[in-house]
């Protein structure tokens, strides 16, 4: 655990990297390429999906959840996007101690799983559109990690959507990168420039990739969502074929969108500073921390604190009272407590009744309620 | 009270309201950490005319270039700079502002371009 954080002019790759793990958002895992993702970048996360998750019901979509193991068989029906996938796919090939007949690959992205079920799902016009997300993990094999910006396992979202028409589709693919737009500008107050991807940088089987890029603080760019039009190339390689209001038969439009844990990342990096962490007040877990100054009565400095707390928590704002102080001295009073204990039942009891009377017990449980 | 984003000491008083007083500077927090970001991007984007200004502009921020449309020519610029086509713009403001479909020469080989992208190195 870094304890000092190297300023951005000296190192901006250590920098990011000291602000990460001093205010505990993730930590690295035994499992090369891993990260576990700590409480505190976890309650960022929550803040994302939550306000993501509306914007995708609010424009009619709904989640669902498909298998993390995809048959090889799938995954190569689609030539762009096995040859653009492979080589970074984690392949299963033993299960319950016997060699698999098929091998699974842990999926990459959802496009073959999610078509294979669709290509049974439609059959009229009269099932389409279907505007499903899913929110999940997923494994890209990488050999250079960075915490959040790279890692071999990530969470996210990914939208699958299918449609009757091209127009349909081209006009879900650009509602949905206007919706990470918008995220990105008003939740995570980082500005992005929205455009397409060239031939050979976009998505592996779209026929385009739009998506929104954000600069760092050292001029450097970072790719924050992508939604593709995928024409009906994943339609086709699954069969799926809708009868038109007209009786005829045509292949199905889809679209993809998703954006992961890499945008904690993002976040991190587009507003932090030498002295640490700073979060954007939308995806803030504690918008407000008040620290009790002690003069005079503590009971009722605390008893202050408190009420200014659920003033502000009526308004919806996430306050936190950081009395670490009493904390401190608490725990003092618990160890000592603990050592008396066994040589005398007096001192304990005074000193325990000393910290009750503090207050400090009983605020310190409901600003910890309040904040988790 | 203290401002994280500016670091500015505020007085409040208790009593007069002190939730819309803080409701208001949260709001103020988000605008300014955009438009902080924002100031900071756009001093960093830079329209660049010849290869060796690109180059020492894709070290510091986006560097917005004449492309020829061709894969070779955004393979070797990739392979000299490690800069990248981030993306074609779409939006109305970023294409005016920058003049994005103006004609011109590709940055790298010279040959007419139709529009211009932007590169960037990216993580």
């Amino acid at each position: 655990m870094a304890e000092k954080i190297t300023p951005r002019s000296q190192d901006y790759s250590q920098w990011y990297i000291d602000i990460v793990l001093n205010a505990k958002l993730a930590d690295y895992s035994d499992v090369r390429g891993c990260m576990i993702i700590r409480p505190n970048g976890y309650a960022i996360w929550e803040k994302m999906q939550a306000a993501l998750d509306k914007m995708f019901k609010d424009t009619g979509h709904v989640n669902a959840y498909f298998p993390l193991f995809i048959p090889e068989s799938y995954m190569k029906k689609e030539a762009e996007h096995i040859e653009g996938f492979a080589p970074e796919c984690a392949v299963v090939t033993h299960g319950g101690g016997e060699e698999l007949k098929e091998k699974l690959y842990v999926r990459p992205t959802s496009e073959t799983i999610i078509w294979s079920t669709y290509a049974r799902w439609i059959q009229s016009y009269r099932d389409l559109p279907i505007l499903i997300n899913q929110w999940a993990n997923v494994v890209r094999w990488e050999l250079r990690t960075r915490l959040f910006l790279r890692t071999a396992e990530f969470l996210w979202q990914e939208g699958h959507t299918a449609h009757a028409t091209e127009a349909e589709a081209m006009a879900e693919v650009l509602q949905m990168i206007e919706i990470y737009r918008r995220f990105a500008e008003e939740f995570m107050a980082m500005p992005v420039i929205v455009g397409k991807k060239t031939e050979s940088e976009k998505f592996a089987g779209a026929v385009e990739t739009y998506c929104i890029e954000a600069m760092m603080q050292d001029g450097k760019a970072l790719q924050a969502g992508t939604s593709h039009h995928l024409g009906q190339n994943f339609a086709k390689a699954f069969g799926c074929r809708y009868q038109t209001k007209e009786g005829k038969l045509e292949y199905v439009w889809a679209t993809s969108w998703g954006v992961s844990t890499r945008l904690i990342g993002a976040l991190v990096m587009a507003h932090s500073d030498d002295k640490g962490l700073v979060l954007p007040p939308k995806l803030a877990s504690r918008q407000v921390v008040i620290v009790p100054i002690f003069k005079g009565d503590k009971a009722d400095i605390m008893q202050e604190a408190t009420r200014l707390q659920a003033l502000l928590r009526k308004k919806g704002i996430t306050a936190f009272i950081d009395d670490s102080e009493q904390y401190t001295r608490l725990e003092v009073c618990r160890i000592r407590t603990a050592r008396h204990s066994a040589t005398c039942g007096a001192g304990t009891e005074r000193c325990c009744r000393k910290a009750m009377r503090s207050g400090a017990a009983r605020h310190r449980r409901k600003a910890y309620i309040s904040t988790r | 009270m203290v401002r994280r984003d500016t670091g500015e000491k505020l007085t409040f008083r208790l009593d007069e309201q002190i939730e819309l007083r803080i409701l208001e500077l949260l709001d103020a927090m988000q605008q300014n950490l955009f438009e902080r970001a924002k100031a900071f991007r756009d001093a960093n984007i830079k329209e660049v005319k010849d290869y060796e200004e690109f180059k020492a502009q894709v070290e510091k921020g986006f560097a917005i270039a004449h492309w020829d449309g061709t894969r070779e020519t955004e393979a070797k610029i990739k392979e000299e700079t490690k800069a990248t086509i981030r993306c074609i713009p779409t939006q109305e403001e970023f294409l005016n502002k920058y003049d994005m479909h103006a004609e011109g020469k590709c940055i790298y080989s010279g040959k007419p371009s139709k529009q211009k992208v932007v590169f960037a190195k990216a993580y």
